[in-house]
């Protein structure tokens, strides 16, 4: 176990591994490394370059892959010999100023390479020349350093981790001095990473808000999934891994899915999967949900009063809501939760699913971050909304699950027959039942709409909780209905996007199979 | 030749626009001063860079950006820098000693390092300014035949910015004194001024245009098809993607209009859809690359459109710009009584031709003068508008 949980934390922090172990443990984002290289590969950097800009949540593996790129620039011999490879630390809080960022930089460079030495003495004695003056300072030290690089016939690789957080401290003229540099100088090249869309730390009128090429890095597929869990499991005696994936895929998938595939979360559960080998998901998620508790209860704890009331009011909704909703739901003056949702969505704790309209829909930004809320802050009642949608996805995501499916219900369905006992006691009885759902299915490729919403918005739908038990079929069935509630669908909670699309798509399928009209 | 989004494609990276980098030769021939005109992206720097890198026979360019530029004599001493100490100037070998020796009397009298004179010599403060010393070089550089063009990009918002810093007086005579060197310099010195937001709109905001009515407008239109095809097709080649024919045909098409920005924007997407795919691209792979474009992991590129208009405008004049553009977007396109319809509520007659100029400049709209119809200038942007604004 000691050696399991030392891996584990390693992987959970890249600063703790030796190059050797990382360039080893790197077995996700293949693709996305080798085209990033291409790419570092191919320039010469004799004219300017192309900035770049890696964008994904917390926990995704930015750091990761900045690292693992800058060990490969040093692992190439023709580029090792003029392009430096300088990594910046995950958080850099004194770089308040873009002067600063030169001085970073020299500090970096002298120790990265002795016959630097020297440089940051060069420009601490200019700052002491320049009496003060920050702005011709900024302008020499950056001289200094570009002058250092052409004595050297050296060009930089700047890995700047949480580049936002750096940006955003930047005055505006510093912000236009800094676009400048990047589009005149062909000494250095920035490789940035943000967990946040470039929109929320770069304003419209910031000179470099559309001046990187962004790549994305979303979260990891059912393939890459079990590509990770198989390497982490190497370490462990008798590697149970490929068992487990063997014997419960869809407890897995599950997972990955309402944990949107963030390798970290993936990596969480792995030490719970090979300790409870025989579990279920929900069983994994329960376990896991206890190692966040601590760093999430801060998070709560750390927000001022009327913004905890509002994220209690989103995560315990779990589906997008409205500021009115927000309102309504927390007794707070609308334009009282305006400020905070503003405020809330600076500091990245909600997101909005459809910015810009008249009619926003905030949900919480940290999808686990809902979960974890759900399950360990809210009453009891609303625990069952997650062990449902858990033992949902795990039914939805076991193999072959619907051609195992009986052809009574579609026959029926295309008799025109639509009664098959919609009532509690049926669901009380089947509620894992995969007919149930494949049902579900039928009746939205036969375009019966109506019918389906009237059945879950039915007192009887209501008291047996219908949409939460099939909370992606009720988004399906949003979607398609999406001319009468036009904004319900863009409530769906972002880790259920892939699934309800699934719907929708075996939902056409069905309609092409059985000819439905 | 690179795909590159966002930095100035330069080199082999840079599509060649060979017919409006004669109308500027031609004009820079007849001795004008230029103010190149064009929307965001469209590619003016890129046309000078490569106007730099490249320059015709009798021709030498000075490239200066100038944007963080918050003060007059910085603006100088920048300008100043730029041109004694660019290759353009060691390259004029016969001309070389006057120059050094005018340069010298010039750096004696300021601070300023040029490498290729080995020359440094510190400023005697409070006796001279950049401003002066910039004004000497330009009435007495002896270049002989040949033609030495200083490019300023980012002007307006220098403009812009000394007058955040130093109030509307300092910015008008930033304007007149620019206006007069222009007119007085040695005839074989040239500007050529661009920016991303429009000249005009700044200097109105300040006093009359007569102070930039000197400079010849040059307007950077969008590739013509053939040449889009050609930028399609190498770019898609150099990352070895697969493709049917139909494949460029419909890009353009969906794109409409053609400039270098939204092909790159669109051939990123088909590289990423080709590399995941790991097959030849088919016309629904244009769909696909379509809507990713207009996914929110694109919103960088074009949210600027939408949220600027509240900083462009004062509030009623910003409430019409919207009004307007969802209207285009919806319809595909307004016509004039619409347009003035829409305005009866929020502004006065006067002020929308204000608007509509200004927006047609920034390329969010053009005018099809002989229906008096406004539509969307891009494909994209429109459909990136209702997506972003359903039903307004």
């Amino acid at each position: 176990m000691i050696i399991l949980s030392r891996n584990v934390a390693i992987v959970y922090n890249p600063d703790l591994l030796t190059k050797a172990q990382l360039i080893a443990s790197f077995v996700i984002r293949v693709k996305k490394f080798e085209k990033l290289f291409a790419d570092i590969k191919t320039a010469t950097m004799e004219m300017p370059e192309q900035h770049l800009m890696i964008v994904g949540l917390r926990g995704m593996g930015k750091t990761t892959l900045l690292r693992r790129l800058a060990y490969e620039v040093e692992n190439d011999p023709a580029l090792h010999q003029w392009l430096m490879p300088i990594v910046f630390n995950e958080e850099e809080y004194s770089i308040t100023q873009l002067f600063k960022l030169w001085e970073a930089i020299a500090e970096y460079v002298e120790k990265y390479d002795p016959a630097f030495a020297g440089l940051y003495d060069r420009m601490d004695a200019e700052y002491h020349r320049s009496k003060s003056d920050q702005h011709h300072y900024e302008l020499r030290a950056f001289e200094l350093l570009v002058e250092a690089l052409h004595q050297q016939g050296k060009k930089l690789l700047l890995f700047i981790d949480n580049f936002g957080d750096m940006f955003k401290r930047f005055k505006k003229p510093e912000k236009q001095r800094l676009r400048e540099v990047l589009m005149t100088c062909p000494d250095l090249r920035i490789i940035a990473a943000s967990s946040v869309v470039i929109e929320a730390f770069f304003k419209h009128d910031d000179p470099l808000f559309e001046f990187f090429k962004t790549e994305r890095l979303d979260g990891l597929d059912s393939e890459e999934t079990k590509t990770l869990l198989l390497k982490l499991g190497e370490n462990l005696p008798g590697n149970p891994v490929p068992a487990i994936i063997e014997r419960h895929p869809e407890r897995i998938e599950a997972l990955r899915r309402l944990t949107g595939g963030i390798p970290r979360s993936i990596v969480l559960f792995f030490e719970i999967f090979v300790n409870d080998k025989d579990g279920t998901a929900f069983t994994d998620l329960e376990s896991v949900l206890d190692r966040v508790t601590s760093l999430y209860k801060h998070r709560m704890d750390d927000l001022p009063t009327q913004q905890q009331e509002i994220m209690h009011a989103l995560a315990l909704n779990y589906d997008g809501m409205s500021s009115r909703e927000i309102a309504e739901r927390t007794r707070l003056a609308s334009k009282l939760v305006s400020a905070q949702l503003k405020q809330l969505q600076k500091d990245n704790l909600i997101a909005i699913a459809n910015p810009g309209s008249k009619n926003q829909i905030y949900y919480v930004y940290d999808r686990f971050f809902n979960i974890w809320f759900l399950m360990r802050m809210a009453r009891k009642g609303d625990k069952n909304r997650i062990l449902w949608l858990v033992r949902f996805l795990e039914c939805w995501c076991t193999p072959d699950q619907l051609s195992k499916r009986s052809e009574t219900h579609r026959k029926a369905l295309l008799q025109q027959e639509y009664d098959p006992k919609f009532d509690s006691d049926y669901l009380d009885e089947h509620k894992d039942d995969k007919e149930f759902l494949d049902y579900f299915l039928l009746l939205l490729a036969k375009s019966q709409y109506t019918f389906l919403y009237d059945y879950f918005t039915s007192e009887g739908g209501e008291t047996v909780q219908a949409k939460d038990r099939f909370l992606p079929i009720w988004y399906a069935l949003m979607h398609y209905m999406k001319a009468a509630y036009p904004v319900e669908y863009l409530r769906t909670p972002p880790e259920l996007k892939g699934t309800v699309q699934e719907i929708i798509d075996k939902a056409e399928e069905y309609r092409v199979a059985y000819q439905i009209s | 030749m690179r795909n590159v989004v966002g930095q100035t494609p330069r080199g082999a990276d840079f599509f060649p626009r060979n017919a409006i980098i004669t109308k500027i030769y031609r004009r820079l021939e007849s001795g004008e001063n230029l103010f190149m005109a064009a929307p965001r992206r469209v590619g003016k720097t890129a046309i000078m860079r490569a106007m730099e890198d490249n320059p015709r026979p009798g021709f030498q360019f000075v490239y200066v950006i100038t944007e963080s530029i918050h003060d007059v004599e910085d603006y100088y001493h920048k300008l100043l820098t730029a041109t004694l100490g660019s290759e353009a100037l060691s390259k004029l070998g016969k001309k070389k000693e006057g120059i050094r020796s005018l340069v010298k009397e010039i750096a004696g009298s300021i601070s300023i390092k040029l490498p290729w004179i080995e020359l440094e010599i510190n400023k005697d403060e409070g006796k001279s300014t950049y401003q002066a010393a910039f004004e000497k070089l330009l009435a007495q550089l002896d270049l002989g035949e040949d033609s030495i063009v200083i490019m300023v990009d980012e002007f307006p918002q220098t403009v812009e910015n000394i007058r955040e810093k130093h109030g509307d007086a300092a910015a008008k005579s930033f304007l007149r004194l620019n206006r007069e060197q222009r007119l007085t310099s040695n005839s074989r010195i040239r500007f050529i001024l661009t920016g991303s937001i429009g000249l005009p709109a700044v200097v109105k905001k300040l006093t009359s245009t007569s102070v930039i009515n000197d400079l010849n407008v040059v307007e950077v239109p969008p590739l013509h098809e053939t040449e889009a095809t050609e930028l399609a097709t190498n770019l898609l080649g150099h990352y070895k993607v697969e493709y049917d024919g139909a494949v460029i045909p419909y890009l353009l098409e969906k794109i409409k209009w053609l400039i270098p920005f939204h092909i790159q924007l669109g051939v990123q997407e088909l590289i990423d859809i080709f590399e995941n795919k790991g097959a030849a691209l088919v016309r629904t792979d244009v769909d696909k690359a379509f809507a990713q474009l207009l996914n929110v992991r694109n919103n960088s590129y074009f949210d600027h459109y939408y949220t600027r208009l509240k900083t462009a405008f004062p509030e009623k004049q910003a409430d019409f710009a919207l009004a307007v553009l969802n209207q285009a977007a919806q319809s595909g396109e307004i016509a004039e009584e619409t347009i003035k319809s829409l305005a009866e509520d929020l502004i006065p007659k006067a002020e929308i031709d204000a608007v509509l100029e200004s927006l047609v400049y920034d390329g969010y709209l053009f005018s099809d003068t002989p229906y008096q119809y406004y539509r969307f200038q891009s494909a994209l942007l429109r459909e990136w508008w209702n997506k972003k604004t359903p039903g307004q």
